[in-house]
């Protein structure tokens, strides 16, 4: 009875690619081409941007340098690197700690893993833009409320790898 | 007795959500709309690791040869020869395969840098994908002795140059771009417990975060003294004004939320689809203002698929094959 109910309500259900679809790209999550396009989908009140520095500390024009890597494509390597950690690091109450808690050590391995994935990318294209650096900086400003107001206040150096040899 | 009132009711609504006819003309602009976007997406900044397998290289395929530019050329030969075919309907069973391949190659290697992802290409290599699916779906049956659609008169028209097959590949792609919204919201919703629209007050963190992202790409560079253009400007004053005013900011991203939830109702006629197209649209560009995101590709699936811009343009040939037909 029930499963001819089922038979005949899939017969006349509108759109079931649609559904179908909608259901798989839920469960398969991020696995290209499905996607369950998460982006956006918690504002938090805590987020954060990064940025890349020379040896001396001096900003680097990163889309110019890279060859076409974006800040924000860099933060998502260092942001999935920091995810990991988190999960690694428990609270003494078994939760998983907050972005905002990490100590800059604990993001330190993030912050190198993710310059190095960064470096290598740039030599993959050219490093001809790179002349003069023998460092790589990342730095992190975290942005947030407070009283009402947005906050973003001075960069952190989070970590470093040279860059010699080319 | 309420089971088949709640069955009437989906049978009504599945009528009234039913594919419109498409011909051959709209057909053609269509498929040079998608090829269009297929080429403009192809040429990926690629890289020479998976440090973060996504999607097939998690089954151990290794897509880091793209990196090397020979083997890219080739590649991108034989998307033009794809492309071309698939415009000319011609060899479909070749072309849809070979540029759903493409484009699952490089995007799969794209992807499997981080833990997070870019999301600029999958609905367009999801529709090629469901066009693939559908017209092996078509051909096996043909193969089986069966009609390839529900309404297919003459087995021996090419599967392809099928009224019926061509209006359901459209009807399945403007589909396949619904689910893209609405798994969008399901993922709002659920990952976010339900509090997506009271948590959106801290929308304007997003767009701190995204000017001093642009700030870092380009500071002590080339492009960092070039005089602001007036996207630049209304970027600036966009920003400013949902910082001072996050309700407002609020009440548009709750309101977009909706149109992304309700998208299949695109489907109720041509004129809601165009009306709807151009909402979604707007909607993107005021997002692209305010948050420097960019959401190009989506916006032109829209315009093919929603808003009817390849029926528009495909109207005077239309006009000339039917009188063409009466004489």
């Amino acid at each position: 009875m029930a499963l001819s109910f089922l038979k005949r309500l899939w017969r006349v259900l509108p759109l079931r690619l649609t559904l179908v679809l909608v259901a798989v790209m839920w469960i398969a999550e991020e696995n290209y081409p499905l996607s369950h396009f998460p982006m956006y989908s918690n504002f938090t009140d805590f987020d954060y941007v990064v940025f890349v520095a020379d040896q001396n500390g001096t900003p680097l024009p990163l889309e110019y340098v890279s060859l076409g890597t974006r800040t924000a494509r860099l933060k998502k390597q260092y942001n999935g690197l920091i995810n990991k950690i988190r999960k690694d690091l428990k609270n003494p109450d078994g939760s998983t700690p907050q972005k905002r808690d990490l100590t800059v050590e604990q993001r330190r391995p993030a912050g190198e893993k993710a310059l190095t994935w960064l470096w290598r990318t740039i030599q993959s294209k050219s490093t001809d833009r790179l002349e003069g650096v023998t460092e790589l900086q990342i730095y992190q400003i975290p942005i947030y409320r407070e009283d009402g107001h947005i906050v973003a206040p001075d960069p952190e150096y989070i970590a470093s790898i040279k860059i010699d040899g080319k | 007795m309420e089971n088949n009132r709640t069955l009437s009711f989906l049978e009504r609504w599945k009528q009234k959500l039913g594919p419109f006819s498409v011909d051959a003309p709209e057909w053609f602009f269509m498929r040079v709309g998608l090829a269009g976007i297929v080429w403009m997406l192809f040429p990926l900044t690629l890289f020479p690791n998976q440090p973060n397998p996504n999607g097939l290289a998690r089954l151990g395929m290794d897509f880091t040869w793209l990196n090397d530019p020979a083997k890219m050329q080739i590649c991108s030969w034989l998307l033009i020869g794809a492309i071309i075919l698939y415009v000319a309907n011609r060899f479909l069973w070749l072309a849809l395969p070979m540029m759903t391949g493409l484009m699952i190659a490089t995007g799969t290697l794209t992807n499997s840098q981080s833990a997070e992802v870019s999301h600029h290409s999958q609905p367009v290599t999801l529709i090629l994908l469901v066009q693939t699916i559908w017209l092996f779906v078509a051909m096996i049956r043909r193969a089986r002795g069966k009609p390839a659609t529900d309404d297919d008169p003459d087995p021996s028209i090419r599967i392809i140059a099928t009224k019926r097959w061509f209006t359901l590949a459209v009807y399945f792609s403007v589909q396949t771009l619904c689910a893209a919204y609405m798994v969008s919201v399901v993922s709002k919703m659920v990952l976010s417990d339900g509090e997506w629209v009271k948590n959106s007050a801290n929308f304007p963190i997003q767009l701190v975060k995204n000017d001093l992202a642009d700030h870092y790409n380009v500071v002590n560079g080339p492009k960092q003294d070039k005089e602001s253009t007036f996207q630049d400007n209304a970027q600036k004053t966009a920003q400013k004004f949902f910082i001072d005013y996050p309700n407002i900011g609020r009440a548009m991203l709750a309101s977009g939320m909706l149109l992304e939830a309700f998208c299949f109702l695109a489907l109720l006629s041509r004129w809601i689809s165009c009306i709807y197209g151009v909402m979604l649209i707007i909607f993107h560009e005021i997002i692209s203002l305010v948050m420097g995101l960019t959401f190009t590709y989506n916006m032109l699936l829209l315009t093919v698929f929603f808003v009817g811009v390849p029926w528009l343009i495909s109207r005077p040939i239309a006009a000339l094959l039917a009188k063409k037909q009466t004489a």
